[in-house]
Parts: C-alpha cells; sequence; structure tokens
C-alpha cells in the first residue's frame, strides 16, 4: 500500500478496492458495459426512439408492417413503431426492477438482522413468517395481488417487493448468527455500545455487501416477475414495458401471422438484461460475500 | 500505601443450560448445565495482575466474560471497587462498563474489520457521549493511538484492520481499551495468536498502562511460561474451580497440587540443556456437565486416594501466599 | 549421503502483482533417524517448504529452483507419476489441523484402512489388521477403530492422524504444527509419543514449528527460517545456547521459560516482511539492530561457520565476539 492510499479517506478506499476486484471479473465487467448500454437507452430514449410511442400520433406505419428501412424492427398491430416501443420499454423494466428489488432488500435485511441479532421468540416469529411467505406459491400469489390492487407500476413494484424479501432475510439471518458471535461484538458490548448501536453500527455494515449483492441479482428476478405479470394482462396499459410488449403480441396473435419481429426483440431484452444483472450479482457476491473471501 | 481492591469475586458460578432436544425433554425431566465455573473467589488490587490459567474448557475465560457482565452469572458476588454489581441491569451498569474493558486473544476477530481505526478506538467514547466535540474526539484517539506507540497516530487512524500487521492490530485493541482510562481490563490471552518476537513489546505495553493508570489485569492464558513474567498472582483453574493460587513465583516454582504439578511438568523448556522429570497425565478433563465427584482432579490424578472421590477438598493454606484444594496437602 | 538433501530450494506463489517468495533459497539435509526442527515466525515459509518437498503445493504456487534430493533422486524434477510412489509409502505428512480434517462420517478405522488399501496392494483384510497395530502403537485402544471422529477427543484424534501417517512404514514425517491446537497436558503425550515412535522405528522427522520449546525438547537440530531463508542452522544445542545470526538471538530472547532465571523478555523491533517486496539486501536488516550499510545492498550467503553450523550474517565473525 503507497502513502498516497493511506491519505485517502475511507470509503473512497473502501470503493478503489472494490472497483479494483471488480475489474478483473470478466463475468461482472459483461454485466457491467450491458447495464450501461441499458441505462443509457433508458435516459435517452426519447431523444433516440425514432417515432413517438404514446398518443394517437404514434401510429406512424401499417399494422404489422415486417422489418424495413423506416421501421427496423417492424410494426405492431396498430402500427406503431416496435424498435422505438423497445427503447422506451427499458424505462419501465429497469425502474420496476431496482425497485422492487431495493424494497425486498431493504425489507429481508431489516428482518435479517433484527431476526438474527436477538434470536429467541423473536427470531421464531419473523422466521415462521418467512416460511409462509417463502412457501406461497409466488407467481399465482402475485396474480392475485396485482388483481386486486389493480394495475399501475407502483402496484407491480409492491407486489414483487412484497415477496420477494425471503431469501435475504434467510441469507442475513445467518450471517448475523455468526457475526454476533465474534470478538469485535463483545468488545462494543464491553464499551456500553447498545443492542441497536451493535446493530447498526457493527452488523449491517458487515451482511451491507451481500445485501447488495442480493440486490443485484434480485433485480433480475424482478424484472422477470415484472415481464410474466404484463404478459398475463396484468401490468399498467398506460406504460410501455416489454412484457406489456408481449402481452399484446400474444393477444393480438402475432405468432399466428409470423409476426416475429414482435415477439422476439422484447424476448431477447428481456434476457439480456437479466444476465447483465446476473453476472454483476455473481462478481459482487464473489467479491463481497465473506464465504469466499479469504483472510489476508 | 495500600493498593485499593478494584475486583472482588466470591463464589462466582455460570452454568450454562444445555439446549435438549424435544425429545430428551419428555423422557427426562433433568435440567442439564455446563457448569462453566463453579464457585470461584478471587480479588485483584491496583497496580496488579492476577493470572487465570488452565487448559481449554477450564472456564477462565467464562470467569473473565461473567466478570464483565457479558454473561449472567447464575451465583455469587462481583464487587467493583466495593460496589456489588452482580446483578445490576444494562442502564445501571452503564458506569461501570467504561471503567471495565477487555482484550481479546484474535485481533483478527475483535477489530470489526468495516470499522476505521478511529471509529474502533473512538468507540468507547462515542457510546457513553464522553466528548464535547469532533476535535475533542480526534484529540483523544490521537493521544490513545500514541501511547499505544502507534506513531504518528495520523498515519493509522483512517486505515482498516486488515491493511495493520499482528502486533499493530493488538495495539488498536488495546487503545480501545484504555481510551476510557479503565480501573480493570480483562486480559484473555492478548498475545498468543501473535508471533513470538513481538509478544514482548505487547506485554510491556499493558505493563506500562498497569503503572501509569492503576490499573488491575485479569490476565487469562493457557501459556504458563508467559504468565510467569507478567504477573504478581496466579490461579490455576481445572474444571470450573481454582485449584492452586498464590503467588506466581511460589505457585510455579514450588506447585503444591498435583494437577499444578503435572501442567508445569508438560511445558516445553526452551533449552536443551534441561533435563526434567515429566508427569504424564492420563486421559483428558472430563466432561463439564458431568464433573466427577469429590475432587474433581481424581479420575487423572496419580495419588487419589478414597476420600478424593468423596469428598471435595477445601482451599488450605500451604506457604505463605500460597494456597491450594487438595486432599493431601490437609 | 544423507536420506533428504533439500538445496537452494525456491518455491514462489504466483499472486495478483508479481510472485511471492514463500522460500527463496533453502538449504537443509536429515539423515535416517534424525529430527530436524524448521522453526520461523508466521509467513516465514516453513509449511511452505514442507509441502514443497512432496510437492503438494497448491495451484498457484510452484518450485522455482533447486533440489530436493531424497536417497539421491531428485523429488523436485519427477513426474507426478513417480512423486505418488514417495508420498505415503516413504515420505508422509500429518498437516496442520489435520485432526479437524477427518471426514465426519466415516469411522476413523475406515479412513486408515482406505489409506493403506489407496497405497499398497493388500486385503482389506490385512489392512484392518495393521490399522489395529496402528492403534495400539499410538497408545489407542483398537475398539476405537469402531468409532467416528466426533467420539474421539482432540488428543485422541491427532493420535489417530499420527497413525495414518505411519500406515504405509514411512522412512520421513514432516508433522506441521502437530500439537499447536491442544492443550500442554495433550501436547506433552502426543510429544512424548512422537519421539518414543521415531526411536523405536527409526524414523526421521521434519517437525514444523513456531514454539522453540517443542523443537528444544524433540529436535536434534533446528533451521531458523526468516522471509523465506535459513537464518541459521545448527544442531539443537548450539542454535539454543551459542546461537550467532542476529535474528536466532533475538527469537530466543523473546521466548519465555517456564524455569530457570526470569530474564527480561526482548522483542525484536517491527514485524517480518511482505514477502512480494522483500527488503534489499538481508531481510532481517530492517529489524537488525547490528545492520550496516552492506547490510541493506548484499544478500548474505548461508556459510559455514563451524562444523555443521551454518549462518547468513554478514557479520557472522564478528558476533562471535558478541557475548549472547
Amino acid at each position: 500500500m503507497s502513502d498516497d492510499d493511506v491519505e485517502m479517506a475511507p470509503w473512497k478506499r473502501k470503493v478503489k478496492g472494490f472497483w479494483e476486484a471488480f475489474k478483473r471479473s470478466k463475468l461482472g465487467m459483461t454485466g457491467l458495459i450491458l447495464l450501461l448500454i441499458f441505462l443509457i437507452i433508458a435516459i435517452a430514449a426519447p431523444i433516440i426512439a425514432p417515432y413517438p410511442v404514446y398518443g394517437p400520433e404514434s401510429r406512424v406505419g401499417i399494422p404489422f408492417e415486417p422489418p424495413s428501412n423506416e421501421h427496423w424492427l417492424g410494426c405492431d398491430e396498430l402500427g406503431k413503431d416496435i424498435f422505438s416501443q423497445l427503447l422506451w420499454g427499458t424505462r419501465v423494466s429497469l425502474f420496476v426492477g431496482f425497485l422492487a428489488a431495493l424494497m425486498a432488500t431493504f425489507i429481508g435485511l431489516i428482518i435479517g438482522i433484527v431476526s438474527g441479532y436477538f434470536g429467541g421468540v423473536i427470531d421464531d416469529l419473523l422466521m415462521r413468517i418467512t416460511d409462509i411467505i417463502l412457501v406461497i406459491p409466488g407467481l399465482p400469489f402475485m396474480i392475485i395481488l396485482a388483481a386486486v390492487l389493480g394495475p399501475s407500476i407502483i402496484n407491480i413494484v409492491f407486489v414483487i417487493g412484497i415477496l420477494g424479501w425471503t431469501g435475504t432475510a434467510r441469507l442475513i439471518r445467518s450471517q448475523v448468527l455468526s457475526l454476533k458471535e465474534r470478538p469485535f461484538v463483545e468488545a462494543a458490548r464491553a464499551a456500553g455500545a447498545s443492542d441497536a448501536h451493535i446493530m447498526f453500527k457493527h452488523i449491517m455494515p458487515n451482511v451491507m455487501p451481500l445485501a447488495f449483492a442480493q440486490m443485484i441479482l434480485g433485480v433480475s428476478g424482478a424484472v422477470l416477475s415484472e415481464a410474466g405479470l404484463s404478459f398475463l394482462g396484468l401490468g399498467d396499459p398506460t406504460h410501455i414495458s416489454w412484457g406489456m410488449m408481449l402481452h399484446y403480441a400474444y393477444e393480438f396473435g402475432a405468432l399466428h401471422i409470423g409476426a416475429w419481429w414482435y415477439v422476439i426483440p422484447p424476448g431477447i431484452l428481456i434476457t439480456a438484461v437479466v444476465v447483465a444483472f446476473t453476472f454483476m450479482g455473481y462478481a459482487f457476491d464473489e467479491i463481497l460475500n465473506p464465504k469466499y473471501r479469504r483472510r489476508r | 500505601m495500600e493498593n485499593k481492591t478494584v475486583i472482588k469475586v466470591e463464589n462466582l458460578r455460570k452454568w450454562f443450560p444445555i439446549r435438549r432436544s424435544f425429545f430428551a425433554t419428555l423422557f427426562s425431566k433433568e435440567e442439564l448445565y455446563v457448569k462453566a465455573v463453579d464457585g470461584v473467589d478471587f480479588e485483584i488490587k491496583e497496580r496488579e495482575v492476577f493470572c487465570l490459567a488452565g487448559e481449554s474448557g477450564c472456564g477462565k475465560t467464562t470467569t473473565a466474560r461473567t466478570i464483565l457482565r457479558l454473561v449472567e452469572p447464575t451465583d455469587g458476588k462481583i464487587y467493583f471497587d466495593g460496589d456489588d454489581i452482580t446483578h445490576l441491569k444494562t442502564k445501571e451498569l452503564k458506569p461501570y462498563r467504561i471503567k471495565m474493558q477487555i482484550i481479546f486473544q484474535d485481533p483478527y476477530e475483535s477489530l470489526n474489520p468495516r470499522l476505521s481505526v478511529f471509529d474502533i478506538v473512538s468507540e468507547p467514547l462515542q457510546v457513553n457521549k464522553l466528548y464535547e466535540s469532533q476535535r475533542e474526539l480526534k484529540e483523544k484517539v490521537a493521544t490513545a493511538l500514541e501511547e499505544v506507540e502507534l506513531i504518528p497516530p495520523e498515519r493509522f487512524m483512517y486505515r482498516f484492520p486488515h491493511e495493520l500487521s499482528g502486533g499493530q492490530r493488538q495495539r488498536v485493541a488495546i487503545a480501545r481499551a484504555i481510551i476510557t482510562r479503565p480501573r480493570f481490563i480483562a486480559a484473555d490471552e492478548p498475545v498468543s495468536m501473535l508471533d513470538v518476537s513481538i509478544r514482548a513489546e505487547i506485554l510491556e505495553l499493558m505493563d506500562r498502562f498497569k503503572r501509569e493508570f492503576n490499573i488491575a489485569y485479569l490476565y487469562i492464558t493457557h501459556d504458563l511460561s508467559t504468565a510467569r513474567y507478567v504477573s504478581d498472582r496466579i490461579g490455576i483453574m481445572y474444571l470450573g474451580k481454582i485449584v492452586e493460587t498464590g503467588n506466581i513465583d511460589k505457585v510455579l516454582d514450588d506447585p503444591q497440587h498435583p494437577y499444578t504439578q503435572a501442567l508445569i511438568s508438560a511445558i516445553p523448556v526452551p533449552d536443551p540443556t534441561m533435563k526434567r522429570k515429566r508427569v504424564i497425565l492420563r486421559g483428558e478433563p472430563p466432561n463439564p456437565i458431568y464433573p466427577p465427584p469429590g475432587c474433581r482432579f481424581h479420575p487423572r490424578c496419580p495419588y487419589a486416594k478414597d476420600v478424593c472421590k468423596e469428598k471435595e477438598p477445601e482451599m488450605v493454606k500451604v506457604g505463605e501466599e500460597h494456597y491450594a484444594a487438595c486432599w493431601l496437602l490437609s | 549421503m544423507a536420506m533428504l538433501e533439500v538445496e537452494d530450494l525456491k518455491i514462489y506463489y504466483e499472486v495478483i502483482g508479481g510472485d511471492v517468495k514463500a522460500v527463496d533459497g533453502v538449504y537443509f539435509d536429515l539423515e535416517k533417524g534424525e529430527a530436524l526442527g524448521l522453526a520461523g515466525e508466521s509467513g516465514c515459509g516453513k509449511t511452505t517448504a514442507a509441502l514443497g518437498i512432496l510437492r503438494l503445493l497448491p495451484s498457484n504456487g510452484r518450485i522455482a529452483g533447486g533440489k530436493i534430493l531424497f536417497e539421491g533422486k531428485d523429488l523436485a524434477k519427477m513426474s507426478e507419476e513417480s512423486i505418488r510412489k514417495y508420498r505415503w509409502k516413504r515420505i508422509s505428512i500429518i498437516f496442520q489441523g489435520a485432526m479437524n480434517a477427518l471426514n465426519p462420517v466415516i469411522r476413523v478405522g475406515n479412513q486408515i484402512v482406505e489409506a493403506i488399501l489407496a497405497h499398497e496392494n493388500v486385503t482389506e483384510q490385512e489392512a484392518w489388521r495393521r490399522t489395529e497395530e496402528l492403534f495400539e502403537m499410538v497408545g489407542l485402544d483398537p475398539e476405537r477403530a469402531k468409532d467416528y471422529p466426533h467420539e474421539l477427543s482432540g488428543g485422541m484424534r491427532q493420535r489417530v492422524m499420527i497413525a495414518m501417517a505411519l500406515a504405509c512404514n514411512p522412512d520421513l514425517v514432516i508433522a506441521d504444527e502437530p500439537t499447536t491446537a491442544l492443550d500442554v497436558t495433550i501436547q506433552a503425550q502426543v510429544l512424548e509419543l512422537m519421539k518414543k515412535l521415531q526411536k523405536e522405528l527409526n524414523l526421521s522427522l521434519i517437525l514444523i514449528t513456531h514454539d522453540l520449546a517443542v523443537i528444544a525438547e524433540t529436535c536434534n537440530k533446528v533451521a531458523i527460517m526468516y522471509a523465506g531463508k535459513i537464518a541459521e542452522y545448527a544442531d539443537t544445542y548450539t542454535i539454543f545456547k551459542k546461537p550467532l545470526h542476529p535474528y536466532t538471538r533475538g527469537l530466543i530472547k523473546a521466548v519465555p521459560s517456564i524455569k530457570g532465571t526470569k530474564e527480561k523478555l526482548v522483542a525484536i523491533p517491527g514485524s517480518p516482511p511482505d514477502l512480494l517486496y522483500p527488503p534489499p539486501g538481508c531481510r532481517f536488516h530492517p529489524r537488525c539492530k547490528y545492520a550496516k550499510d552492506i547490510c541493506k545492498e548484499k544478500e548474505p550467503e548461508l556459510t559455514e561457520v563451524a562444523p555443521g553450523h551454518y549462518a547468513s550474517c554478514h557479520f557472522v565473525d564478528e558476533m562471535k565476539n558478541i557475548p549472547f
């Protein structure tokens, strides 16, 4: 370690160290580049999309028009440009994915820490709730919940988030169980630290990386769930997402008339986003999960 | 001037209940306990190092954790500066927490890897609100780091534990322990994880604080050779009880209890010219859930008599500042 | 010629940022029936050197030079296939913490039987008989061979490991910190056993430990390692009573003793170097109180200062006049 490094603020060195390790992961870098491309598309969709996608002026072609120079990926049943819709759809997919994963991870983190740290009755109670949610068949329950709450993006986020925290909670709890036995926790207690202080100052920073890796992995699950719910017609009809596109494609018989340009591109993009986050999640896990890390 | 007694424990017991399976509880009502500490008495004065020594599982670490009230005592009394702290509630205990600190064996484990040295050392001040301003906090941390010879402090303050050597880490742990100016420090094998060549420095540091801040130390170790150099008095523990206690030189040079004798003779000596008669003990320490009746050492004792199997021996005076609990000596 | 001769052994680990020269020019030799202590602080390369003898290095480690002559044959250059004939049968190793590496779901006896069957062409019955003999040899009731590892105490498991190391009648046993995890009274039992077996079976032993006192009681000669090199190498008496290398002297002054006069313990200032960037010249110079300019520039050679007594220090002659 050079002297400059020591002068840097601690968090900066942490980030730098993480980045050094992440750069070496081919999987992680592939995922990151993919994700950056999608982020740029999501932000710049209004500028780079060749045609409008909302409102009556979005009907720019002939229904089910095959790909051409004007419409790279053809048109849908209303004559809307599919390429432009794909670009716009990135926004909803990423938004729902991130927010739902954030919500799930947050719930999982808090439940995992509280459950693991206090143990006893609290642990039993929280873990039984986790078990119950874990055994509820996910998709049917999501369908019911989404149908009851009504179709909106926020409801989709809520539905995915409220069902997706169980794995994280269990993982965090098991980590906390071993962390709370470590001498540094006892040292803090000997210094007079309260439970809240120990949980937030000592335990939380040690499980944050794990929670972060879980969140990144969770995004891909959330993107898939969103696509699934939307495909089943439970998505928000006022916004374009890749799942909604697949839903309409199915509903209007795109497959029957051989309009592959309506079905395959959204599928590829969903897969690409899922792959990007999964790759990154694995890379993060490898760097941050204490199980894989060796003591120096 | 007579030094004041800082820590005094009387008949201290810590029994850990054993979690049993559901079926086991159906068939027997008997509650089972690991009798980790089972009736221990001693006191430690200012500027004194009392060593609690014994093999793994003898209860020495549990004794220290119980005194610091990190685990709840089952029975007995703990006095700090004459105040009974045995059953104080968390809030009432706070003023005492500041004055009692602990140093652990493994400096890799006792420092939170995600916190910087500054966060670690300042923690006792932070959780007890013992500072007026950030500036004061920083100055106090700097002073503590200087005291443990991590110089210049600015170079160490913002490092993380993994960026330090084992010896430096243990210095950080000591800085955390002394920053509140405690009266009592329990040091649990403070040097046994460190390389031999740097142990002496750490021990010297602890010795200096003992003299400067009038600290009373409870030094916990399995390493009698090191204990010999740092302690004033010693208690030899076996299966939750102290079997022999007294002045360190008297106990180590002229051990009276057969267990102490065997323990000392088993320790290798770094001198190939020294030929010694070795008492090899048979077997291993018994299960602390079912300690043997009578003297706990009798199943392994080469001199065991009938009385040893039936009645527990009392602690008797065997010399000036030297006590042992054995039927051979009564 | 000695049974084992290690000459200028170099073992490097490839890591990000370069090679860690964990072992960088190590010499020692061993006759039949001798016990050699390999001592040094954590990270000095003692375990690596031992693993290197049997070529049991992790995948990023390699032998970068030197010879390991066992009965005249160079193990360092042998094919993987031929070295397998030496492992366990001629040279066996008791790994650090191995007693916790026993498979928890297989009876300890079966684990030894399997090891025998894997290396020797015998029937299962013979292997069992041999296992029972081994159990008696290491002071365990042969009945215990039917136990699972968790039914045995730490000391007993370590005896099982010793039995396993002796299963194929090796000539050389390498023991890496065989008693470090044990309590002193159990350590005494195990060391006593190892001494007895070594004498009875005329074994050669390499004992790797950081505990100089254990070496003083068990070994005929000692190699003191520092930062991947041999600092000093001699018979046990010379190392403990007439050491010449400043590091050896420092180390011995730092070791407490339960007997004898209580001299003040003296630490060696600083800590061992990072082997990715070892200091130039003598690797010990930043911690050496006698260091001069030459120590910072030139690496000292391991030289024979008296018959059988080797040290690598530029001022080894001057050290003779500085009383220990």
